[in-house]
């Protein structure tokens, strides 16, 4: 009787390490992707966009007046995007962000939970 | 009471855009002036120009953040589409050339800076945003029913519908500096 319980322990144990490192495998298993906003006619296109955390976010100027992308809070920011020049940033939150120069626009960065 | 106040501060407003537009109406007016190149590209020149000239008066007469914010943006963006006017009708060896539009602009805002300048600091701000949003206002309707339909070359169309965009981000700039200021 004591063997069985032990074979049966020995099992839950097995089964147990398998489900986790399953877990942990799924998890470390995201390839950060990367991701391109545009900025064109004065608006971040697509202005709301989902990622993952890890990810990477290239704003792209496509218009002929400079930008920058600064976090509503200010606790990061870009520096001044001339046309056609790009910045990236590895996203770790989600997080709503605009244009400091031309202050109505803005965007949003929303990480999907795993 | 406050409702009344609130009345009174729309209708005067409404007012002031209406003498604004009435003043560059002239310019941009019902009978639709017919242009050239190189007329478009002084009108263009002159319309930017403006606009700086009134930013640069803010810069010195406001204490006000947001309107000095708003005002160096301006000067930034409006040199911006200076510079590009000015490489395309090099590029193309085109002069600017004056002509009634150009004309009416420069001295319809030789009044406007006149009337700024008269401004007390505490009266500035209100007029200053005001005449940003009626003169981009007028500026935008003139660039999309007169400037783009009437540009011949392909290069000098295509900037005149890159600044539209621009020009409606600077109305809602201001519109909301306004908005503040009620």
């Amino acid at each position: 009787m004591k063997a069985f319980i032990s074979i049966k322990n020995g099992i839950l144990f097995l089964v147990s390490l398998v489900l986790l490192t399953g877990v942990f495998a799924c998890q470390s298993n995201h390839l950060p992707k990367k991701y391109i906003v545009e900025i064109k006619d004065m608006k971040f296109q697509p202005s709301k966009l989902i990622v993952q955390k890890g990810d990477t976010v290239i704003w792209i100027n496509k218009d002929i007046v400079a930008h920058n992308v600064t976090e509503k809070n200010n606790t990061w920011a870009s520096p001044l995007l001339l046309p056609e020049s790009t910045w990236e940033k590895v996203i770790e939150k989600s997080d709503s962000y605009y244009c400091s120069i031309h202050i109505n626009m803005v965007g949003a960065l929303l990480v999907a939970s795993q | 009471m406050k409702n009344f106040q609130n009345v009174k501060k729309v209708t005067l407003l409404a007012g002031a855009f209406l003498c604004s537009v009435t003043l560059l109406s002239p310019a941009f007016g019902q009978n639709t002036p017919t242009l050239s190149d190189p007329e478009i590209a002084s009108v263009a020149v002159v319309a930017n120009q403006n606009d700086i000239d009134f930013a640069e008066i803010a810069k010195q007469k406001s204490q006000n953040p947001e309107v000095l914010e708003f005002a160096n943006t301006m000067i930034k963006d409006h040199k911006t589409v200076i510079d590009l006017a000015v490489a395309l009708v090099t590029k193309f060896h085109v002069t600017p050339k004056d002509n009634a539009v150009s004309k009416k602009l420069l001295s319809d805002a030789e009044k406007t800076k006149k009337m700024l300048n008269s401004k007390s600091a505490k009266e500035f701000d209100k007029a200053y945003v005001d005449n940003e949003v009626a003169y981009h206002k007028a500026v935008i309707a003139a660039v999309k029913n007169v400037l783009v339909p009437q540009s011949q070359n392909a290069e000098l169309k295509a900037l005149l519908q890159k600044v539209v965009p621009i020009l409606e981000a600077h109305l809602a700039h201001a519109e909301m500096t306004q908005k503040k200021m009620l």
